[in-house]
């Protein structure tokens, strides 16, 4: 039951990108078509769930030896490292999965919702479980937002009542304002 | 001092094991790609225009190693040298292959081709034709200059000048994306060294045309009299020309009376 709350939470209330705004860049840059969207939207889930996976044991051994301040560093690097072996990986064993991804996986490594989850798991420090799922939920969010983003902007493209200043980037920027509103509406449940 | 040391060689020991792993990765991983695949796709112009009708030039280089597409289906040009480089790849020969042009038939700009009336819609051609009336010019058969065309250009080649839209002779490479885009069907294939070309698509009669277009071919046919080498071809009183018997004479041009056939040479 927890386990699920912790999901939940993470997904709508805390949803990574509109109300922790984490992770813009791929929401704005690749948010134009469904497909790609949801081609990143899938990396994404990818990385994240199994670099904080990596990264929890790692954050262990830096608390033992006392070195907490080297922590972003050494997550970039594993989360760097983990991207390039998942793609290989990939690349080896599904072909088709690899064409889909394509460009989004070495798009991500440095993405700072990859990195963001990792810190908050590894600073809320609350098993090894917990944090896995919470990773789950916080990637499950990015899904659902940019899959809606491009969902929105998909209709928006074609709207002939916007006016010329608005058009393109403006607009974006304001759907993306209004369904960080529409989503603060699940902190209060 | 101590945490000093401690935190380079944790550094250092997570540096090497990531790299060590990633260098297992790339060996245990190893994919065979395609030798030919690689080498096919250096030859490809790299602009993923689709002209091919394959997804990009990743997808094309991939469809001709395996033998689903032939690399002549590159709208870009062979030469000689290329030519032989793609026959050594694939093993067996190909031929070379003269570069191809866009040209958008009609130069009926705002001054010749008056407006019906003031169109402030969305600026596509395709929006525009929907319109009773289809388009705010009197010419139903011209260039409406809305850039639909501009917009599915990946070189950058097209643009709306003076209402009309005009092809970058040097910047087109023919893949032919503005000739499917265009709702009038205005934008024809010719030879990149073709002489003349002809500057309306007005089908109607004379008088007709002269009401609504300055510039427009009437269809009298004096250029398929004056053709020597019998390139010309009236059809539905619009002249076509054979480039692979058209041998530069200018005769048309002379003779065309409404100055809708232009050479490539002073006007490009």
């Amino acid at each position: 039951m927890k386990l699920i709350a912790v999901f939940m939470t993470a997904a709508f209330a805390n949803n990574v990108i509109l109300s922790r705004f984490l992770g813009l860049c791929p929401f704005l840059g690749v948010s134009k078509k469904m497909s790609t969207a949801a081609g990143m939207g899938v990396a994404v889930f990818f990385v994240i769930t199994i670099s904080t996976a990596i990264t929890y044991p790692v954050e262990k051994l830096l608390t033992y030896f006392n070195i907490g301040f080297l922590r972003t560093i050494i997550f970039i690097m594993i989360i760097a490292g983990l991207v390039q072996i998942i793609e290989l990986f990939i690349k080896k064993k599904s072909e088709g999965l690899y064409r889909s991804l394509g460009v989004y996986l070495p798009l991500i490594t440095t993405n700072c919702a990859v990195l963001g989850t990792a810190i908050n798991a590894a600073e809320a420090d609350c098993g090894f479980i917990k944090s896995l799922v919470y990773a789950a939920g916080v990637s499950a969010g990015f899904l659902i937002a940019i899959l809606i983003m491009a969902g929105l902007r998909e209709k928006i493209e074609y709207n002939e009542d916007i006016p010329e200043a608005f058009k393109g980037m403006p607009v974006t920027l304001v759907t993306a304002g209004l369904m960080a509103i529409a989503f603060f509406g699940f902190a209060q449940i | 001092m101590t945490i000093i040391v401690c935190a380079v060689s944790v550094m250092g020991i997570c540096g090497i094991i990531t790299g060590l792993l990633v260098g297992l990765a790339g060996k245990v991983f190893f994919t065979e790609e395609d030798e030919k695949v690689t080498l096919i796709r250096k030859e490809l112009p790299g602009n993923n225009c689709g002209g091919c009708g394959y997804a990009g030039c990743d997808e094309f280089a991939r469809a001709v190693a395996e033998g689903k597409a032939e690399f002549v289906m590159c709208v870009v040009p062979i030469n000689k040298e290329k030519a032989y480089t793609v026959s050594k790849i694939l093993g067996y020969a190909i031929e070379e292959k003269d570069r191809r042009i866009m040209h958008v038939r009609c130069i009926g700009t705002c001054s010749k081709a008056p407006d019906k009336y003031i169109y402030t819609g969305v600026p596509d051609c395709i929006s525009a034709l929907i319109i009773p009336e289809g388009g705010k010019k009197a010419c139903s058969y011209g260039c409406l200059g809305l850039g639909t065309c501009v917009k599915v250009c990946r070189y950058g080649a097209i643009s709306v000048k003076d209402g009309v839209a005009h092809i970058d002779k040097g910047r087109c490479t023919g893949c032919g994306k503005c000739k499917e885009a265009c709702p009038r069907n205005l934008i024809e294939s010719i030879p990149y060294d073709a002489g003349y070309k002809v500057g309306c698509n007005n089908n109607d009669k004379g008088k007709n045309v002269k009401n609504v277009c300055s510039a427009g071919c009437i269809g009298c046919g004096l250029c398929k009299k004056s053709c020597k080498a019998g390139a010309i071809e009236l059809v539905h009183n619009i002249p076509h020309i054979d480039y692979s018997k058209c041998v530069k004479c200018g005769k048309c041009k002379e003779s065309c009376v409404t100055g809708c056939i232009s050479g490539f040479v002073d006007n490009t």
